[in-house]
């Protein structure tokens, strides 16, 4: 037996067999454990987490899917501008997280931030881009002008277009493509900014729709349409609401008639995509994916329409 | 095909030079790793047809499961529906009563029933819970549940899952599936037909799924007869094109097992129907999922052969060195042995066979070493004889005697017997000597003979008469030299001595077949039989001092024997008072034979 082991084949065999066996063992392993996604944050704007319900939802369904810790969806709250963003990603990314999905309130502002973390940190915009990076979004400038069109049916002359928000790609996308298409045709177009009117759209909105002639009135985000609409509940004279809009309140507001039409976009697939792209950020999964996400253009009329509530009404 | 073979043959050449422990080594290893993998194989092959069975029977039983489940939440709606039918709406009229309170107690026993209500022809509400106010805008006559209701008017008709929307219903969205069945209404006894619908909450059917399947590989989906979907995990992201499903084909599958191919992904799948509602559960697991398992099963499986053969490996060179290592200090031993190293240890150890074939090479050794040494006795023993010849014949006593028969005769002036002595004695010493070989010619030998018994004829004054019967064609054989001389010897002191005159001599050579035959016969006294026995018997050799050359008749025997083998040699026959004949036994080797083989040595 001595002889055995002073030959070098034996301790040959004895060597090849231990690397067999760690790189067995590391296979198996890995096998058995399937590659988990680095730690990630969701950082939206606004002010309350019910509004991204559906977003919420596509984020934690592409989590179950592909195994990943499912994050939570952190809002600014109180704080609900872009400093209280950046307030939040500076804090998820000192708490260990080496990506974050966004969806920023102010596209211009947030860009040198990100460009600052792009180096350490992988950022994946989301609904809002900055600057002319990719995001995953809808064709706004498509949902622009499609809005436009479902506003003129309704054979409005006198539109009024609120300016606010414009801080986000999405807006000033949108709003470039609306004001486009309506210029296109015959009607009086009139725009309305609301900057510097934090907090008190509302009361602002009421004012300027007891003030304007308008027949129609048209908001480019969820925040200004919900004003919108609870100026317009306390008006005297009927006025066409449209707009893009996707929280509860505005569907509901859709369904009795309040609003006469909305862009709807697909905030569910929205959060699926991003985790997707986080993953392709972060270097452990490459899929192919669409970029742009779906939106629908709907009235009461369309709303319960089986392709149109499949997306707009979630399952729970 | 030639270079195939020539690399073959050059293998097979490049094995038969190997060592036992590379063969055995090489062998069992091939042979251990043939079947290691072999086996691995099978036993993997075998393993993971019975896991994706077994994988394959607990999907069928799931999916069993599911659709009892399924039919049993059917079976409940439709309970809900017959009961408020026959128990309730039949009996009514409806002219002087409503069934609202047997709607909301009925409404109140089930948790996931979202709405119950009855709508006569027009689309008018009859009764309805928990909400009876019906949206404006709604027109119940163009729900398609209404008027699939009224179409198959014998079974009660299952919706798609829809959002609930008929009823004023504040900031409530709820997802539905409706059973809706034609109803007879009585009004004062005046039939009516009308629709009873059955809400129940969508959430139902995805409980059953997502609890159910939690674990499980792949996922389960639902379907009605034409392939829309109820419920499928990924259903958001199907509705939005993310994701593509294969539902319209499954529809169309049997109930059973069934392997499709959708979007270049295989896959397993399971169908089973839902009681009568035509629904299906579809079971899918990508093959892949397989593949997980099986490759941790192949890993483990070629973690465990590669394992095996390694221990394997390792055993082999073990046994296999148990086994040649004697082989090895065997071979070793016999190196040694070619080398001529006759006094080493053989060893001797290993297995029993290894252990027999040492003994019996250190028993031949031992042999060989035991021929050895008699082979250098018998040539010492030569040795020794030639010398003691030779001595005998410087014994100084006959050359004293014949020196002074010289002296005599030339102080008798007998220079011419004096001349033929000293060149007799000469030649004698000559043909002793024969530039020291041993074996000479017969012809030589004689002659050695001859002046021999010329000299002692003079010492012995022609005392003794000599015939000579040679026959000269034995002359060119070959002889070992001093042979006859001592016989001739011999016969003067023992048998002419004591005759006084009447002695005869006679030398007779002859060939007879293969042997050569040398006589010396004397009429002397002779000797009796045990005396006849006696004089060759004995190792020694005959002590000098003695009379005459003190070769004696051993001497000469021996050397014969010596020389040519124990066939030959000296024979003796005497009788006594008529004479002794001793006859030198040769065998017939001609002397240029004998100097060819010596040369060959």
């Amino acid at each position: 037996m001595k002889q055995l082991f002073k030959r070098p084949v034996t301790w040959v065999t004895v060597i090849a067999c231990m690397v067999i066996l760690l790189v067995v063992g590391r296979q198996m392993f890995w096998e058995g454990n399937p590659q988990t996604l680095p730690s990630f944050s969701v950082v939206v704007y606004g002010s309350s987490t019910q509004r991204w319900n559906a977003f919420d939802q596509g984020v934690r369904q592409a989590c179950s899917d592909f195994g990943y810790a499912k994050p939570m969806i952190n809002i600014p709250g109180m704080k609900a501008d872009y400093k209280g963003q950046m307030q939040l990603i500076e804090r998820e990314i000192n708490n260990g997280a080496q990506g974050v999905i966004v969806t920023c309130e102010d596209s211009e502002n947030l860009q040198p931030y990100f460009d600052k973390i792009s180096n350490k940190t992988a950022v994946v915009t989301v609904l809002n881009g900055v600057g002319d990076q990719s995001s995953i979004e809808p064709n706004y400038v498509d949902l622009g002008r499609e809005l436009g069109e479902r506003a003129l049916e309704t054979g409005g002359k006198n539109i009024l277009v609120i300016d606010h928000h414009m801080g986000r790609n999405s807006v000033k996308k949108s709003f470039a493509a609306l004001i486009e298409r309506l210029e296109e045709s015959d009607v009086d177009v009139t725009i309305h900014s609301l900057t510097d009117m934090e907090g008190l759209e509302t009361r602002a909105l009421y004012s300027l729709l007891e003030k304007t002639a308008c027949d129609t009135l048209i908001a480019l985000d969820n925040e200004t349409l919900e004003a919108a609409l609870t100026a317009k509940e306390n008006l005297s004279s009927p006025i066409n609401l449209y707009g893009v809009g996707n929280s509860e309140k505005i569907i509901h507001a859709l369904d009795k008639g309040m609003i006469q039409g909305i862009c709807f976009i697909n905030e569910y697939d929205a959060g699926y995509l991003s985790v997707l792209q986080m993953a392709e950020k972060l270097g452990i999964r490459t899929l192919s994916f669409p970029r742009e996400i779906q939106f629908l253009c709907v009235t009461q009329e369309e709303l319960y329409h089986q392709e149109n509530e499949r997306i707009i009404f979630p399952f729970y | 095909m030639k270079r195939l073979k020539r690399l073959f043959n050059t293998g097979r050449n490049y094995i038969h030079r190997k060592s036992i422990q590379f063969m055995i080594s090489i062998s069992f290893t091939l042979v251990a790793i043939g079947c290691m993998v072999t086996m691995g194989s099978l036993l993997y092959t075998q393993s993971t047809n019975s896991l994706k069975n077994t994988i394959m029977q607990e999907n069928q039983q799931l999916v069993n499961q599911i659709s009892l489940n399924v039919y049993s939440y059917t079976q409940n709606m439709k309970r809900i529906s017959n009961t408020m039918y026959y128990s309730v709406i039949k009996k009514a009229d409806l002219e002087k009563t409503n069934f609202n309170k047997e709607l909301a107690l009925l409404y109140e026993v089930k948790d996931s029933l979202v709405s119950i209500a009855c709508f006569r022809e027009n689309g008018d509400v009859v009764g309805a819970t928990p909400i009876s106010a019906i949206k404006e805008d709604v027109e119940i006559t163009k729900q398609e549940w209404f008027i699939k209701a009224n179409d198959i008017i014998e079974n009660p008709h299952f919706s798609l899952p829809h959002v609930q929307n008929i009823f004023e219903d504040a900031n409530r969205y709820r997802w539905v599936i409706s059973l809706s069945q034609m109803v007879e209404l009585n009004y004062g006894g005046i039939p009516e037909r009308g629709v009873l619908l059955v809400d129940m909450g969508y959430s139902g059917i995805e409980q059953i799924f997502t609890q159910m399947t939690s674990d499980n590989a792949g996922y389960i989906y639902l379907v009605d007869s034409s392939g829309e979907l109820i419920y499928h995990p990924h259903q958001k992201l199907i509705y939005s094109d993310l994701y593509s499903e294969n539902n319209k084909q499954a529809a169309k599958y049997p109930d059973g097992k069934h392997e499709e191919t959708f979007e270049g992904i295989k896959r397993q799948v399971v169908v089973k129907t839902v009681g009568y509602t035509g629904w299906k559960v579809v079971s899918v697991i990508p093959n892949s999922e397989f593949s997980v398992t099986f490759g941790q099963m192949r890993t483990l499986a070629f973690f465990i052969v590669g394992l095996a053969i390694v221990l394997l490996v390792v055993a082999n060179s073990f046994v296999s060195s148990r086994v040649a290592n004697p082989i090895k200090k065997l071979e070793e031993s016999v190196k040694d042995l070619e080398k001529g190293q006759l006094d080493l240890d053989i060893y001797v150890g290993g297995p029993y066979e290894i252990q027999r074939l040492g003994n019996t090479i250190k028993s031949v050794v031992e042999q060989m070493r035991g021929l050895m040494d008699d082979i250098l006795k018998e040539q010492e023993q030569k040795r020794k004889s030639e010398f003691n010849a030779l001595q005998a014949q410087i014994n100084p006593h006959f050359l004293y005697n014949t020196l002074d028969s010289i002296v005599w005769m030339v102080e008798s002036e007998k220079n011419t017997e004096a001349i033929s002595m000293v060149t007799a004695l000469a030649n004698l010493f000559r043909i002793s000597l024969s530039k020291g070989q041993n074996i000479i010619t017969i012809g030589m030998e004689l002659r050695h003979a001859a002046y021999y018994l010329q000299i002692q004829k003079v010492r012995y004054k022609n005392s003794f008469t000599v015939h000579e019967e040679i026959d000269p064609q034995i002359e060119e054989y070959s002889t070992i030299k001093l042979v006859i001389q001592p016989l001739l010897e011999n016969a003067l002191y023992h048998a002419m001595e004591p005759m006084s005159g009447e002695g005869e001599l006679v030398i007779r050579a002859y060939k007879e077949n293969e042997d050569i035959y040398i006589e010396v016969t004397d009429n002397g006294l002779g000797m009796t039989r045990e005396k006849v026995d006696t004089l060759l018997q004995g190792d020694e050799l005959p002590v000098e001092g003695k009379k005459g050359s003190g070769i004696g008749l051993r001497n000469v025997d021996q050397r014969i024997k010596l020389y040519y083998g124990s066939t030959y040699g000296l024979e003796i026959e005497s009788e006594l008072d008529v004479g002794t004949t001793v006859r030198i036994h040769l065998p017939a080797l001609k002397m240029d034979e004998v100097l060819q083989k010596e040369v060959t040595v």
